[in-house]
């Protein structure tokens, strides 16, 4: 069988599928009205998500740099901050939450199961 | 025999290490059940990463451990606060909560706790039975019969999954479509890879399914700002004495309906994706339906709580028969289990229990031994629960999305698994926003290497396609496959219409018809019962519809 004959069926079969949901929402018409009207959805419902993709793309992308131990703390701190709002009180909660619960889940990992977790450069180098 | 399951039984009961696993996956499990807004198989994914450290029967145990003490967590929830914990546990709320108001909490948490104990001990049961039994008929399976079987096994997701039909099979589709990615196994050729390294290998399916389901979820529920700053409940209930003789007592009065009720929980567990949520509703309707007393149903009837808790419970016993014996999840969390055991290269299917005799078997004792755990950690962790209610939503979810992420490192050791995590959590995420279902994308993700494996040892051995039609079992599964795609339609039908007259006895009848292609005298028989049930159905329609013309 060659390399390509699955991907191609299921391929095909998605086509059929995607014609078939595209006739069907002509087809009903309240449906492609309430679809077709973007200005009516609200998108600050998006908003918290945005945040945590946000976030997760910024820890993503500096964790060869900051380590998972640091890069988690930073990560939970600025995701607790915004989601849940910041004064000095909710502020000292949350670090607290952070390096609590990261330092835990790490050390876990570490020295419990093993784990090699990203040492982080910053703290190669310090 | 007995040798294996007695050295399978030291290997659990006597090692403290797995025994002390299996206590704190119960009593995590039993939180996460409890806790609305987490489900079981959160539970399961969450834990996950722990067990790669773990011994494969470590690893198991712990999961079933969790596993099981989710379905009995849910029920503490809904009985303290008239909210589910999990869909599993819905049912229990309708006479669970109002028999807590009446005043009795003690008699209710006990009605739902030994009743999901019997529900599983009886299920405990019927895996050890049914599993060596049907992994045996799963050696007479050629590539042709597994390859439908997984057909099945995703058409049945899809319409058991709720929602829009093609919207199901779009996501059953793109399942199968992201398991292409990386290196075919039969080539080796590279597809899918626009030049990426990481690419080759394709996407481990743990990462996927963490990002679709766990990911996705995370994000869901802390969407609304007001419900995530407040604590995951408004209600937290108060400490409550369980009575435990009465609760027996009246358990065992009503056996007729605790051995029904887990026979449907074990039957929809083996269903593929058909999980506790629908068992624990199908279980209260029938009992309702078989009571005297239907009018006390939803003001706090024993049986009304009987029935949930028992099919809740025995669901996972099911989901597991499916999983041991053939190497098919049944469910989330057992797609889950199939990973754990994929890390430590053992491949579930038919020749699992001949050649894993003591893992599998390990399995069946660790299942019977979670439910002692279950029973005896309720007292404690009805105390942690109400702690962990005050927690607010957004501190929970920001604490496990980066949890998520150091564990699915941990399982390759590489940062591109916890990318791949991340892009299927958003796609989950805008899917469900979409209203595409999930459950079939992620079964989609976990079978589509072995449908195309199955589909190129067919296609190598004969290029006749006709075989899929031709040989019993594929085309059983095919039939399945197509009855399973219908049946939304079927639920849709008016109660009395010919479609809906029409379509149990054809069902029947075309399920019969490659069963007499089976050179066995058990199997004519079963096939001559089931042609004369379809043919009863017919008879009963026609009398009924002559006599609503008459």
């Amino acid at each position: 069988m060659k390399a390509s004959y699955w991907p191609r069926i299921i391929l095909w079969l998605l086509s059929i599928m995607s014609l078939v949901m595209l006739v069907k929402s002509f087809a009903n018409k309240v449906d492609s009205i309430k679809a077709g009207s973007l200005s009516k959805i609200n998108y600050m419902q998006f908003k918290n998500a945005l945040i945590c993709f946000g976030m997760f793309i910024f820890f993503l992308t500096f964790l060869e740099y900051l380590g998972m131990l640091l890069g988690g703390i930073l990560f939970v701190f600025g995701l607790l901050t915004f989601l849940g709002g910041f004064s000095i009180k909710k502020s000292t909660n949350h670090l607290i939450i952070s390096v609590i619960t990261i330092g835990v889940m790490w050390s876990i990992f570490t020295f419990g199961l093993k784990v090699i977790l990203p040492e982080g450069e910053l703290i190669r180098i310090w | 025999m007995i040798d294996i399951i007695l050295q399978a039984f030291a290997s659990i009961v006597f090692d403290p290490v797995t025994l002390g696993l299996m206590l704190v996956g119960t009593l995590a499990g039993i939180l996460a059940g409890a806790i609305p807004g987490f489900t079981i198989a959160m539970g399961v994914i969450l834990t996950l990463p722990f067990t790669f450290g773990m011994t494969a029967i470590q690893g198991l145990a712990t999961m079933l451990g969790v596993f099981v003490g989710g379905f009995s967590g849910g029920l503490m929830s809904c009985m303290l606060t008239g909210i589910p914990g999990t869909p599993s546990s819905v049912a229990t709320t309708f006479d669970g909560f109002p028999l807590v108001r009446s005043g009795k909490p003690g008699l209710a948490l006990g009605l739902g706790l030994w009743s999901s104990f019997f529900g599983g001990m009886i299920s405990a049961v019927i895996l050890v039975a049914l599993a060596p039994q049907l992994a045996f008929l799963g050696l007479e399976f050629g590539p042709w019969d597994y390859f439908s079987l997984i057909i099945f096994a995703l058409t049945i997701t899809v319409s058991l999954s709720g929602g829009n039909i093609v919207k199901g099979l779009i996501a059953g589709l793109l399942g199968l479509f992201a398991a292409t990615v990386g290196e075919d196994e039969i080539n080796g050729v590279a597809r899918f890879t626009f030049g990426f390294d990481e690419f080759k290998q394709g996407f481990a399916f743990l990462p996927v399914l963490i990002g679709l389901f766990a990911f996705s979820q995370l994000l869901t529920d802390v969407e609304d700002d007001k419900r995530a700053k407040s604590p995951l409940m408004e209600k937290s209930g108060t400490l409550v004495r369980v009575e435990h003789r009465q609760a027996i007592a009246i358990i065992l009065k009503r056996w007729v309906n605790l051995f029904r009720s887990s026979f449907i929980g074990i039957f929809t567990g083996i269903l593929p994706a058909a999980g506790g949520s629908i068992s624990n509703i199908l279980a209260y309707d029938q009992a309702k339906k078989a009571s005297k007393n239907r009018s006390n149903f939803g003001k706090g009837e024993y049986d009304g709580i009987v029935a949930p808790e028992a099919a809740n419970n025995a669901t996972a016993g099911g989901a597991l028969i499916m999983m041991m014996a053939l190497g098919i999840p049944g469910d989330i969390v057992t797609a889950v289990m199939l990973g754990a055991l994929m890390i430590h290269n053992i491949i579930p299917g038919p020749t699992f229990i001949q050649d894993e005799p003591l893992l599998a078997y390990g399995v069946f004792i660790a299942f019977f031994v979670a439910h002692f755990f279950m029973v005896g950690l309720q007292a404690f962790s009805l105390r942690i629960f109400l702690l962990v209610t005050k927690i607010p939503m957004y501190v929970l979810a920001s604490v496990i999305l980066a949890y998520c992420a150091i564990g699915v490192f941990a399982l390759h050791n590489v940062v591109f698994d916890i990318w791949v995590m991340f892009f299927f959590g958003v796609i989950g995420y805008f899917m469900k926003k979409l209203g595409f279902p999930l459950a079939p994308m992620i079964l989609g993700v976990v079978l589509g290497k072995l449908a195309e494996l199955n589909l190129a040892r067919a296609t190598g051995i004969s290029d006749d396609l006709l075989l899929f039609f031709l040989r019993p079992w594929s085309l059983f599964f095919l039939i399945m496959a197509v009855i399973s795609v219908i049946f939304p339609f079927y639920q849709d039908a008016e109660k009395g219409s010919k479609f809906s007259n029409i379509y149990v006895p054809a069902s029947v009848f075309a399920l019969a018809i490659p069963l007499f292609f089976m050179e066995s005298i058990t199997r004519l028989i079963i096939a001559l019962i089931m042609v004369g049930i379809s043919f009863y159905f017919v008879y009963k329609s026609f009398i009924k519809n002559k006599f609503l013309t008459n």
